[in-house]
């Protein structure tokens, strides 16, 4: 019996490890950088998270886009009021719905808003442009990453 | 030479100093090559957030006579202004699209610029911001376009200048060949010099040991005129010093023995006599033994004498008291009465009150014994002894003349040195032991007082000994 111990041990942790879940996939989540921290350079930065790798992929993305940052010097640009709630994706548009919070955005808070959100769902595999709609509202009609200026590249940085 | 072979490299003089040296020329050239860059790059920062700010103001300015910013009419303003010498400029609306930019690749029209000094100035804020990257001064500056007190865009400045940074690190290059040229320039003198100053220390350690080893001889060569050239001179005079005393040494002890195995011989060579010769007759005999008494008393004389010197050499003597002289030298006169008497030589003395000195009364004693029985003994028959005690201000003086044989002016020098006698012939003859003034010397010495010898007209020697005088009161107070 002793010997057995060893062989029996080995074989309980690879059935424990058979049995655990498969390591997620991780995904790219823009934020804009906290008032604090936006002294130069580029306003929003992507922060790696991960989602399950068998759930639904938008609604996890959205899932994870809706979630606090979670570097210090990073925030969601949408607060819990202009959460994201579902996507439908088609013909390379993804379109989002949008809580009625994101109606009241405007001006560089949208524009922040918006850019995040694009460079998000644009990562993801297909899609080619974004639509943010609330109700009856569209609030970012079919833009795609090229339609946004991170850094300036004429100083070479 | 060993010991300095064995001294490790890291405890060495020359290696701290170097080291030190060192530490401290690195500090000071890093310094050098820090301060003035970063003082004239703070320079030139200042001098373009001036100038870009001042630009984007005027900028700003223009465009804020517009109601609302659209790509026409930014247009129009802009073409109207000199901002061409600027690596970029960019205006936005309120929401951060870009309606008018100067950059020919990349051109942001129609696109959201998210920058974060953009962003600022649309909240309302002068931003500045510059900095040396890549052997260039990138400088950025934001400002908000503002009308009837909202704020309808933001203007956004970026230059790329690369003249000034060519002059910082052109500056840069020449202060660090400067650097290095000095550094290495300055280290090689630093050891230059080390190795001078610790070459000197290094020989007067030699010459401590070759000292040490029993060569007096050796002396230091003195150049130059600093400390270490003290040091050395210092070093000489204390090797001559020890050499002399070696010397005296050496020649004292060769005296003592030569005046110690003398009277032993002597004292051996009749007890052989008496032993060797049968029947020898009793008045041989007795003169015989009378002999071997006066070797021994002799040789009792000179070892008390050498014993006497050898305690004063030692720093041993007795608790000193008050003493009167004239009392000592009465005293001491009345015991030499009978040898004077027994030389046919006449005791005359004029001794004062109040001459008193302190010092053991043993010591003036033997002063005054070995004075006036050397004038007794070196005395011609019917000669005379004349000792005076009298006080002069603050000072004691004894004297002792006689009208014997005298010392001759050659002589006077040397007679108070160890065993040192003029006539050692006649000196053996009267059981001298050439020691009696030399107990004088240093007796006398030892109380600050001075001892002097002259001539007297028409034969004759005479001894004058000084003391500083002491109050009989003071025996009270003490």
């Amino acid at each position: 019996m002793k010997r057995m111990l060893p062989l029996l041990l080995a074989l309980a942790f690879l059935l424990c490890a058979a049995c655990a879940q498969t390591p997620g996939e991780t995904v790219e989540i823009y934020r804009v950088r906290t008032e604090q921290s936006r002294t130069n350079g580029e306003l929003v930065r992507a922060e790696t998270m991960e989602i399950p790798a068998d759930a639904d992929l938008i609604q996890a993305v959205i899932d994870a886009f809706n979630a606090p940052a979670r570097a210090q010097d990073l925030e969601n640009p949408l607060s819990s009021s202009a959460a994201l709630i579902s996507g439908m994706f088609e013909d390379g548009t993804l379109t989002l719905e949008a809580k009625p919070g994101y109606c009241v955005l405007t001006g560089m808070e949208l524009a922040q808003a918006n850019a995040c959100v694009v460079l998000t769902f644009s990562a993801l595999p297909g899609v080619a442009r974004v639509t943010v709609r609330s109700g009856d509202r569209v609030l970012c009609s079919a833009m795609t990453p090229d339609s946004l200026v991170l850094t300036d590249t004429s100083t070479g940085d | 030479m060993e010991q300095a072979s064995k001294r490790k490299l890291k405890n060495s003089v020359q290696l701290k100093f170097a080291g030190y040296f060192a530490v401290l020329i690195a500090v000071l050239l890093v310094v050098l090559n820090t301060y003035p860059l970063q003082s004239s790059r703070d320079i030139v920062f200042s001098e373009k957030e001036s100038a870009l700010v001042n630009r984007a103001a005027v900028v700003s300015s223009s465009l804020s006579l517009l109601e609302s910013l659209t790509p026409d009419n930014t247009r129009q303003v802009m073409g109207l202004l000199d901002v061409n010498d600027l690596t970029r400029i960019m205006v936005t609306d309120d929401a951060g699209l870009v309606l008018y930019d100067t950059a020919e690749e990349d051109n942001a029209v129609g696109r959201y610029a998210l920058f974060s000094e953009i962003s600022r100035a649309l909240g309302g804020e002068t931003v500045f911001y510059s900095r040396f990257h890549m052997e260039a001064f990138v400088s950025r500056a934001a400002m908000p376009v503002r009308s009837s007190s909202r704020t309808i865009g933001a203007v956004y400045l970026c230059e790329y200048d690369r003249e000034q940074a060519d002059l910082i690190v052109g500056i840069q290059h020449r202060l660090g060949t400067i650097t290095v040229v000095v550094g290495v320039v300055a280290m090689v003198l630093i050891l230059f010099s080390i190795r001078i100053m610790t070459r000197r220390i290094t020989r007067l350690a030699d010459g401590v040991r070759i000292v040490q080893s029993g060569d007096y001889s050796f002396r230091l060569e003195s150049k130059g005129h600093d400390e270490l050239t003290e040091l050395g001179d210092e070093f000489n005079n204390l090797t001559e010093r020890l050499e002399t005393t070696e010397a005296q040494r050496r020649r004292f002890v060769s005296d003592a023995s030569h005046e110690l195995k003398t009277p032993l011989a002597s004292i051996r060579l009749l007890a052989d006599s008496i032993v060797q010769s049968e029947g020898m007759d009793p008045a041989t005999m007795r003169e015989f033994v009378t002999d071997i008494g006066s070797e021994a008393e002799r040789l009792q004389r000179t070892t008390e004498k050498l014993l006497n010197l050898s305690r004063r050499d030692d720093g041993v003597n007795g608790e000193t008291t008050i003493v009167d002289l004239k009392e000592t030298v009465r005293g001491t006169l009345h015991l030499l009465r009978p040898l004077a008497d027994a030389s046919n030589v006449t005791i005359s003395c004029v001794l004062s009150d109040g001459c008193t000195i302190r010092a053991t009364e043993d010591d003036v004693y033997h002063i005054v014994f070995n004075l006036v029985e050397n004038a007794i003994k070196y005395n011609l028959a019917c000669g005379s002894v004349f000792v005076k005690v009298y006080s002069r201000g603050e000072q004691c003086f004894l004297s002792v003349e006689d009208t014997g044989i005298g010392i001759p002016e050659a002589d006077r020098e040397q007679i108070f040195g160890r065993f040192y006698r003029v006539d050692k012939a006649r000196s053996r003859e009267h059981g001298g032991s050439g020691l009696g003034l030399s107990i004088v010397h240093d007796a006398v010495a030892l109380y600050g007082g001075t001892v002097e010898v002259s001539g007297v007209e028409p034969h004759g020697t005479r001894f004058v000994v000084c003391f500083p005088r002491a109050a009989a009161e003071q025996e009270a107070e003490s």
